[in-house]
């Protein structure tokens, strides 16, 4: 048995993982890091794909129990859903909403193929659940893996100086937005702000949304596909 | 070693517990014919499931921070896939970043704005309401 990706791809991540401390690099998620790193490896030394793929694909399977482990934060943090409940809930939906439209009437503007498109639409979703959605509405997950984490490094990046600029304070709203459009890369960046409120909102927001994506997103589809 | 045992004998029990809920959704997403992704009406099951009591914190808790914790890891395969549908990024990296930075500044924008007002109003609805109460 061929255990070189499995091997390969463990390594590279724990050495990415502990770019912590480097200015600027850090800015990148070790996600980033590691599949640049492999690609640049594996076309370096003409490896195969299929090659390295054997053994990885079991990494790749143990993301269907870690998306149903994300109801785990949820149940924990139970109790600040019932609070503020309605704007919360409302919340939710309208950055569920706007991401699937907003989303498509870029792809629009920009003459993707349909395909993209449907690769895209559930960018903004936690990595697992938008892989999911990316394959029941004929998406490629290969290319929504990437666009999610490039939608949370953007998100990481740039959410708190944004938030900031347009004056939003409340650590409930930051946290729902952080979590809600740039999932668990930009949550990870409320931790560095040491706000309880934040990352417990950003780590809820992400699984609701992601939840009603998968809701949202087919039905969206339907409609654009059956009003042409 | 006895600690370790138990750690990794935990981990592999609410491993069974979170691919059963796969499976059985699985089987329930086949039977009626939905078009829903089974892995996540498996995770709205499973979050039912836990608020309701019907499984214990404490059978899956090991298993669900050892997952999430590396979930980045899991991720890394499906990014370099990405090898193989190269030329359809070369084509498109413009708009792809362009829809990027858009829709989530949108996002963040709207969803900020939204959440920031709705509870400023909500705690000066409570505060009028407070008010005519002292009345």
């Amino acid at each position: 048995m061929n255990l070189f990706g499995l091997i390969s791809t463990v390594l590279y991540f724990k050495l990415a993982q502990r770019t912590k401390r480097i200015p600027f690099v850090n800015t990148f998620p070790p996600t980033m890091l590691a599949g640049l790193a492999l690609i640049l490896t594996l076309e370096l030394f003409k490896i195969d794909f299929n090659l390295y793929n054997e053994s990885a694909m079991y990494l790749t399977f143990l993301l269907v129990p870690s998306t149903i482990a994300l109801g785990y934060p949820v149940y924990k943090n139970i109790e600040l859903l019932k609070k503020n409940k309605r704007i919360i809930y409302n919340a939710f939906i309208l950055a569920t909403i706007f991401a699937v439209i907003s989303t498509y009437v870029f792809a629009k503007i920009c003459h993707c193929n349909i395909d993209i498109i449907e690769s895209m639409l559930p960018k903004s979703v936690t990595a697992p659940i938008a892989v999911e959605i990316s394959k029941k509405i004929g998406g490629i997950p290969e290319l929504t893996a990437c666009v999610v984490v490039l939608t949370g490094v953007f998100g990481a990046m740039f959410g708190h100086k944004i938030l900031k600029f347009i004056k939003v304070k409340n650590d409930i709203a930051i946290g729902l937005s952080i979590g809600a459009a740039s999932h668990i890369i930009g949550t990870s960046k409320c931790v560095e702000t040491n706000r309880e409120k934040q990352i417990v909102m950003a780590s809820v927001a992400l699984v609701i949304v992601g939840v009603l994506t998968a809701i949202v997103a087919p039905l969206f589809l339907f409609l654009v596909k059956h009003l042409n | 070693m006895k600690k370790y045992l138990r750690e990794f004998w935990n981990f592999i029990l609410g491993l069974i517990i979170l691919l059963a809920f796969y499976y059985s959704s699985n089987l329930i997403i086949n039977t009626l014919h939905i078009p829903f992704p089974p892995a996540i009406l498996g995770l709205i099951l499973f979050s039912i499931a836990l608020i309701q009591g019907i499984i214990k914190e404490k059978w899956i808790k090991t298993t669900c921070e050892i997952l999430i914790n590396n979930m980045a890891m899991f991720l890394v395969p499906l990014f370099c896939g990405l090898i193989v549908y190269k030329s359809i990024l070369a084509k498109n990296w413009l708009a792809i970043f362009i829809i990027i930075f858009a829709t989530t500044t949108i996002v963040i924008v709207l969803t900020g704005l939204f959440t920031e007002w709705g509870i400023k109003l909500l705690r000066l609805n409570r505060l009028k309401s407070f008010e005519r109460e002292e009345k």
